[in-house]
């Protein structure tokens, strides 16, 4: 049995002007102690997606269809009590910038037994210990010091070790870090995925790593899904996806990789932007920025297409004519 | 200096030396305060009018009113005559009411309980109001009990203090009989205090008086809230604290609720100006014996040392309830507590 399988999601957010569908049939699944990246702008709909499997888009989004499937049980279909008992307890998550998750006002300690004292029946002396172990895990110094100190007596990178400790406090199955690395100085960034890294693998945790970084997730997780404008566009094995990309824009995100560049010269870049919610193009919605647009691409979303383990959405996936493109000469990483 | 008051206010938990040393830090601070209150205080008193015609009848003539104000220390220059003030004052003596033949101090004192039993009676009001109004309203922002509350919040935001009080006596005295409309009703002497809060008829005397001088505040302070409230659940720690699985009274009470009070708390501790300085207009239409009343009718007396001593002991007052209020922002406040061991590793 699958970790986590998600089927045909569907997000919508009901605004005023009417009901915005930010993700669309978005499927994927995870095995138990597997990693999978999921890869895209800002804007493609990765943290709405995350977000989706905890239940928790804010309002006025809301799952509007699909399945979520978590050691077999539909998420989507639980209580609000019942979902409660997943979130932090089976499935945990990790946020971007740990200068705003923790909370200024509460010590790390309470922050972290809270979690404990949510799910299990624990006394506050079992939930200390606990809590202090598992910081001695995420390699801080001193942990009984640091138990007692506020968030902002403590750095950036150190943050994130106390998010990622309250993550492995409850032992969960499945952790989420939505680009866990993003808002920290780039010297301690690998660190921090390496420990990240290291613990998940250690206890055999599933992670779903989110990331606008493609180089990143070629390196450390097993599978990608590439998103664009709430679809994924690509998904496969990372290493094909790597090697033999398929769709335009996971070509151009390849592309876009400063590795991809020769010293010197400029860094290749996918021209336009990602459309907006309310505004999405007719047909496949990366038309407008395609280099390989064609008339049916502006008028008919494509289906999608398996080429070996990978699933692509592009009218013109498997024509071999395009590689000759020279921009889009790549994949040697 | 605001940021360097706060660290000190910070450290005072962890050690006493540091709680010393704010207190010292305050202290000088209230010391310049209450000099130039006690500036400001002295040189109006010359603009009041003139106090001999108070003092003696219509019937004195010039010259022994010339007599009498050398006798007085009236006609000497302004300085001089305020650091005779001041050394008086330094040791308590504010002067002497010219209406009372009492010590000035000793007139406001005696009416200060009553004043401070009201002003105390609207935060209880306040505070037990604009809280879970405001932490409901910001938590279910459609629901239309809420919203109706809201909506008559800025209408209250409106009404003059006066004009509330004024209804509410119509309202409840006059036409339903239900509340007594003036004066404190019986009291109890406590330590040398009076007090209305521990008899039936001191309390009932107490509601609409409470209530009318809570009405300016209660809609600001239920907006104020709210919208802080608002803030705090969609930051980043109140997402990560669902994504934890707490539950939501933890969250919405414990998680949010104690960031929300950060702002709110500072607002509060300079609304307690405002406050006082409503307890005029609350005690002259409910007859209330309190300061307030006094200090209105010591003006329409223009009996100057009462005035003085009057602002004296509001901006004694206020310098007092601002300590306090900065003392508990400490406690909420960890960033404030701890400023000196700033971040070390990684």
């Amino acid at each position: 049995m699958s970790l986590l399988e998600v089927r045909n999601l569907e997000v919508t957010f009901a605004s005023r002007g009417g009901k915005l569908i930010a993700l669309r049939d978005i499927s994927f699944s995870l095995e138990p102690g597997e990693r999978l990246g999921i890869v895209g702008e800002s804007g493609a709909g990765k943290s709405v997606a995350a977000f989706a499997i905890l239940n928790l888009v804010s309002r006025p989004g809301y799952i509007s269809g699909g399945e979520i499937l978590f050691e077999g049980q539909d998420l989507t279909q639980l209580s609000p009590q019942e979902m409660r008992s997943i979130r932090g307890n089976r499935i945990s998550m990790i946020f971007q910038d740990p200068m705003m998750t923790l909370n200024p006002v509460l010590s790390v300690g309470v922050q972290m037994t809270e979690v404990l004292h949510a799910h299990r029946e624990i006394n506050s002396e079992e939930a200390r210990s606990r809590a202090l172990q598992t910081l001695t895990r995420v390699h801080i110094s001193s942990p009984e010091k640091r138990f007692d100190q506020y968030p902002h007596e403590l750095s950036g990178g150190m943050r994130q070790r106390v998010v990622i400790a309250t993550a492995l406090l409850t032992e969960s199955s499945l952790i989420i870090a939505d680009e866990p690395t993003t808002a920290l100085d780039v010297t301690i960034q690998a660190e921090i995925m390496d420990l990240l890294l290291e613990l998940c693998e250690l206890n055999n945790v599933g992670l779903i790593l989110i990331t606008h970084d493609l180089g990143v997730i070629s390196q450390v997780t097993q599978r990608a899904v590439v998103m664009y404008a709430g679809r994924v566009v690509e998904a496969g094995p990372i290493r094909d996806i790597v090697r033999d990309a398929q769709h335009p824009y996971t070509q151009g995100l390849i592309d876009a990789l400063p590795q991809q560049t020769s010293p010197g010269k400029r860094l290749n870049q996918i021209q336009g932007v990602m459309p907006s919610l309310s505004n999405i193009p007719k047909g496949c919605p990366f038309n407008p920025r395609c280099p390989l647009v064609m008339d049916e691409c502006r008028t008919r979303v494509p289906a999608y297409t398996r080429i070996g383990s990978m699933r692509i959405a592009c009218h013109a996936a498997g024509n071999t004519q395009r590689r000759s493109r020279p921009h889009l000469e790549l994949s040697k990483a | 200096m605001k940021w360097a008051t706060s660290c000190v206010a910070r450290s005072f938990l962890k050690t006493k030396s540091s709680m010393f040393a704010f207190l010292s830090r305050r202290l000088v601070q209230a010391m310049l305060v209450m000099l130039v209150i006690s500036v400001i205080a002295f040189s109006i008193q010359d603009n009041l009018g003139d106090p001999l015609r108070e003092l003696v009848g219509q019937s004195v003539s010039e010259a022994e009113r010339q007599k009498l104000r050398n006798q007085m220390g009236l006609n000497d220059p302004f300085v001089i005559q305020y650091w005779r003030f001041l050394k008086k004052a330094v040791l308590g003596d504010l002067g002497t009411s010219y209406f009372f033949k009492r010590p000035a101090l000793d007139v406001i004192l005696d009416k200060l309980p009553a004043t401070l039993e009201l002003v105390f009676g609207s935060t209880v009001i306040i505070i037990l109001f604009s809280v879970p109004i405001g932490v409901f309203a910001a938590i279910y922002p459609k629901q239309w009990f809420l919203r109706l509350v809201m909506g008559m919040s800025i209408i209250g935001i409106s009404i003059p203090v006066f004009l509330t009080a004024i209804m509410s006596i119509y309202i409840f005295s006059v036409e339903l009989g239900w509340l007594p409309s003036y004066g404190r009703g019986e009291t109890v002497e406590l330590y040398g205090w009076t007090v209305g809060f521990l008899t039936r008829d001191g309390l009932l005397h107490l509601i609409l008086p409470c209530t009318a001088l809570s009405s300016i505040m209660l809609p600001l302070f239920i907006r104020l809230i709210r919208a802080e409230m608002m803030e705090v659940l969609e930051s980043e720690y109140v997402r990560f604290a669902w994504a934890k699985g707490l539950s939501r009274r933890r969250i919405w009470f414990l998680h949010a609720l104690k960031n929300t009070l950060l702002p709110v708390i500072t607002v509060g501790g300079l609304q307690i100006g405002t406050l006082i300085a409503f307890t005029i207009l609350t005690e002259t239409v409910f007859q209330w014996p309190g300061m307030g009343f006094l200090f209105l009718e010591a003006v329409n007396r223009v009996d100057t040392p009462l005035i003085v001593a009057y602002l004296i002991v509001v901006g004694l007052i206020f310098v007092i309830a601002n300590t306090i209020v900065d003392l508990i922002y400490g406690l909420v406040n960890p960033t404030v507590r701890l400023a000196r061991s700033y971040s070390e590793g990684d």
